[in-house]
């Protein structure tokens, strides 16, 4: 039977979805791990999603998603309850991220190898993909500081507030923060369309 | 800045005709929350672009990973009853401080918890649906050792349940592992008085080559007092190269159910 398509009833769903991250977190903390499943399930898509446009590398993805719930029972400890576990965790995977270049130290040179990695468009391919896999492309280009917040804000569905949380910034200055991204964004995209 | 500037710049900036000092302004009113970043047309969809599905190996890993630090946590060793006693005489205060927060815990849980017990009990059921798709997930392993360990996680589920029974039914009739089918055996015990598990079991005598696995379903069969055995046991006989001995061995303790 595949995890996912585990079919909780719908009734359980609900009761699920009403019981918090962070009381299951504390339950976590406590030592209660089974807990861990459900917040991993919440968060194993958002935070493949991440690490997947932050390295273009599904296997890479999968492996750090992995980490980031190691570094959750070995820091359980630390997570007082204070603050929302979705910056707790983000923030974790945002370490498990630099640490893992760090480590390898071939951070830029992976993302300017995958650059030419990214698949070409075949002649016929409707024009929308095509502008999506540009887009995607001009994505990778961006210095990693752009390229984590338009990640978390446009793809990920962070809440600007939620990003001047883990940035420990205020909103104001992620929206103009955001803004620059997208103006360079854009800059990149135009760039390519004229190379192409 | 009046309304129909904001409008001006907006437009400006849509039509990539906005210059360096009017991009600042446009910064400062982002800032100053005059202008939604949604009002701004960036031509750029980034929400479409697509992001793939994790593999099914992503999941495994990690239920994988959480049955390893549970049994780590369930195998720290425990104090003394010495070493408890004098932890207790070296903080006294500490007790008596503790046993008043725990009281009001358990009075602050017991107000708070009482109007939504249903949601604890759904809680709970849901821990033992967790603890069965990990169990079911690991059993499918080409490790040895997972799968002993998702038998052995059985033992923790408060409740007997179809989905369990009929993993543990398939592992004794196809575990590749003489070991695995003896946990299964062993985790089947809970089960013998669902009437259906306790007709597959007996049916899983004639898939068994190995002497120690027949041992152990004979054990079984015994406790059940399942008077069907020693035929079942029979029939595997025909066609089987078990040793004269432990047929023998079998054979008496069947006699205990005819």
């Amino acid at each position: 039977m595949g995890l996912r398509s585990f079919p909780f009833e719908p009734r359980i769903k609900k009761v699920l979805e009403s019981i918090g991250d962070n009381a299951l977190m504390l339950k976590v903390k406590t030592g209660e791990l089974d807990h861990l499943g459900l917040l991993y399930e919440r968060y194993k898509r958002p935070l493949f999603g991440y690490f997947y446009h932050m390295n273009n590398d599904k296997m890479l993805a999968e492996d750090l998603v992995q980490a980031v719930f190691m570094r959750v029972i070995k820091y359980k400890h630390s997570f007082r309850g204070d603050g929302k576990f979705k910056t707790w965790v983000f923030h974790i995977a945002r370490n498990v991220n630099t640490d893992h270049h760090k480590k390898h130290k071939n951070y830029t040179d992976d993302i300017e190898d995958e650059h030419n990695e990214l698949p070409e468009m075949e002649t016929g391919i409707h024009a929308k993909e095509e502008q999506l896999t540009q887009m995607e492309r001009a994505l990778t280009m961006l210095d990693k500081d752009k390229r984590e917040l338009l990640t978390l804000s446009k793809l990920k569905s962070m809440k600007y507030r939620e990003i001047g949380e883990l940035y420990d910034s205020t909103e104001s200055a992620i929206k103009v923060k955001v803004f620059r991204a997208m103006q360079a964004l854009k800059k990149q995209y135009e760039a390519l369309e004229m190379t192409e | 800045m009046e309304n129909q500037d904001i409008k001006i710049l907006i437009e400006k900036f849509n039509s990539g005709r906005l210059s360096d000092k009017e991009e600042l302004a446009l910064e400062e009113m982002i800032a100053t929350g005059e202008l939604s970043l949604d009002e701004l047309h960036f031509n750029q969809n980034l929400e479409a672009i697509p992001t793939p599905e994790p593999g099914k190996k992503m999941d495994e890993g990690f239920y994988s990973m959480l049955a390893d630090e549970k049994s780590k946590i369930n195998a720290k060793p425990t104090l003394s009853i010495i070493e408890w006693w004098n932890s207790i005489r070296q903080s006294q205060w500490q007790w008596a401080y503790s046993f008043v927060i725990l009281a009001i815990g358990l009075i602050a849980g017991y107000l708070i918890n009482k109007p939504s017990s249903n949601n604890i009990s759904t809680l709970t059921a849901e821990v033992q649906e967790m603890k069965e798709m990990m169990m079911l997930s690991m059993l499918e392993k080409q490790s040895t050792t997972e799968r002993l360990k998702a038998v052995s996680l059985t033992s923790d589920m408060p409740d007997t349940s179809d989905k369990v029974a009929a993993a543990l039914i398939n592992t004794l009739r196809t575990d590749e592992n003489n070991n695995v089918r003896m946990a299964a055996i062993e985790a089947l015990a809970k089960y013998t008085n669902m009437p259906t598990v306790r007709k597959e079991i007996i049916a899983s005598i004639q898939y068994q080559d190995s002497p120690l696995v027949q041992l152990a379903l004979a054990e079984l069969m015994v406790a059940m007092e399942a008077k069907e055995a020693p035929d079942a046991f029979r029939e595997l006989w025909e066609e089987d190269n078990t040793p004269k001995e432990v047929q023998e061995a079998i054979k008496t303790k069947m006699q205990q159910l005819i």
